[in-house]
């Protein structure tokens, strides 16, 4: 997981041109790494915590949709967005039936507006990490609970068991707001 | 965001050399030469069934807008038309082909639009260059922007240096 404040996204694309126009347009907002193909995109994610994919669909070898699906099966936290040229309606239908797309962006996109694509991204990764943790600690708050009364470690008199798991209650609840 | 200059980001198509060439056309006659693809950069489409040629084809173009657009950005400019001329249709090709393309972006791309213009001499050779639409729309005062601007691009299309150079790609997409 990513200790820094920018998001890491990988993008891919077999035209290293393209790739170091998006480094050069892209660099400043997020921590980026780039691939040539499908298979070097891979082995990247097997090396470090990618929040969002961008690739291109029409690549030789592996496509972008191919990409995904493998993506979206080992790393499914990780937000998937393709990209292609206009009009490529076969690179379109493969694409959207691989499921699991956040976005299908077509080229030629305009810059800034890339940038704010890849950011709603982001915040899309934030906020499904943000409901995966409070699912585990309501999960864990919950067997604990469950743990306790099993045991009869509970009483109403003993608030040195008992306040910690209030506490934590509370906190819980506090949270779940955002995802009711 | 900050507003940017508009532009009319225009590119060539030079079906004697098989590249194109992409380059922004501003409101004051300047011009802007930004990259230019490598020879043979749209050859492959004469190995191609038809469907394919016109995909091949639509892809590299595609790919010509998007770095122009990249590279304009850089500049604090934006297209607010793209613009196609060619000097002749597709050699080699059904002579449909060029109209497959030019109805293609014309249709789909709408923001910004899409223009597609065939030189009347069949190269770029004559001046000034006398175009015909093939597709798409232009406004009265892009279209004037266009007229005056695009002697000095073609001017400027002759000098490589001007250019920006984009490598072949390292294999023909599928």
């Amino acid at each position: 997981m990513s200790t820094g404040t920018k998001h890491p996204i990988l993008i891919v694309d077999d035209e290293p041109d393209v790739l170091f126009s998006l480094k050069g347009l892209l660099r400043h907002d997020f921590e980026l790494y780039t691939a040539e193909s499908g298979e070097q995109a891979l082995e990247i994610l097997r090396q470090h915590t990618i929040h969002v994919i961008m690739t291109d669909q029409r690549m030789p070898g592996m496509t972008g949709a191919q990409l995904v699906r493998q993506a979206r099966t080992l790393y499914p936290d990780a937000v998937l967005i393709v990209f292609t040229g206009y009009a490529d309606i076969k690179a379109v239908i493969e694409a959207i039936n691989t499921g699991g797309l956040y976005r299908y962006i077509t080229k030629p996109w305009d810059p800034d507006e890339l940038i704010d694509v890849l950011q709603h991204a982001a915040k899309r990764y934030d906020e499904h990490a943000a409901r995966v943790r409070f699912a585990h600690d309501a999960k864990s708050f919950a067997n604990d609970v469950v743990q306790h009364v099993e045991a009869g470690d509970l009483n109403g008199d003993d608030a040195a068991a008992v306040k910690p798991l209030v506490d934590r209650g509370r906190l819980l609840a506090s949270q779940a707001d955002p995802f009711l | 965001m900050a507003e940017k200059e508009p532009v009319l980001l225009t590119i060539l198509i030079d079906t004697r050399r098989m590249r194109w060439l992409a380059g922004g056309i501003g409101f004051d006659k300047q011009v802007f030469p930004l990259l230019a693809s490598q020879d043979d950069d749209l050859a492959g489409y004469r190995s191609m069934e038809f469907d394919e040629q016109a995909s091949f084809l639509r892809h590299r173009f595609c790919g010509a807008l998007q770095r122009g657009c990249d590279r304009l950005w850089g500049l604090r400019k934006k297209a607010f038309q793209f613009v196609f001329l060619t000097d002749s249709v597709f050699p080699g090709a059904p002579d449909e082909l060029t109209d497959r393309i030019a109805d293609h972006l014309a249709q789909w791309m709408t923001n910004p639009p899409v223009v597609f213009f065939s030189s009347d001499a069949g190269s770029f050779d004559v001046s000034p260059v006398a175009v015909t639409r093939l597709a798409g729309d232009i406004s009265a005062e892009f279209s004037t922007a266009f007229d005056a601007g695009l002697p000095a691009l073609l001017e400027a299309a002759t000098q490589t240096d001007q250019w920006e150079q984009v490598p072949l790609p390292k294999v023909q997409s599928r």
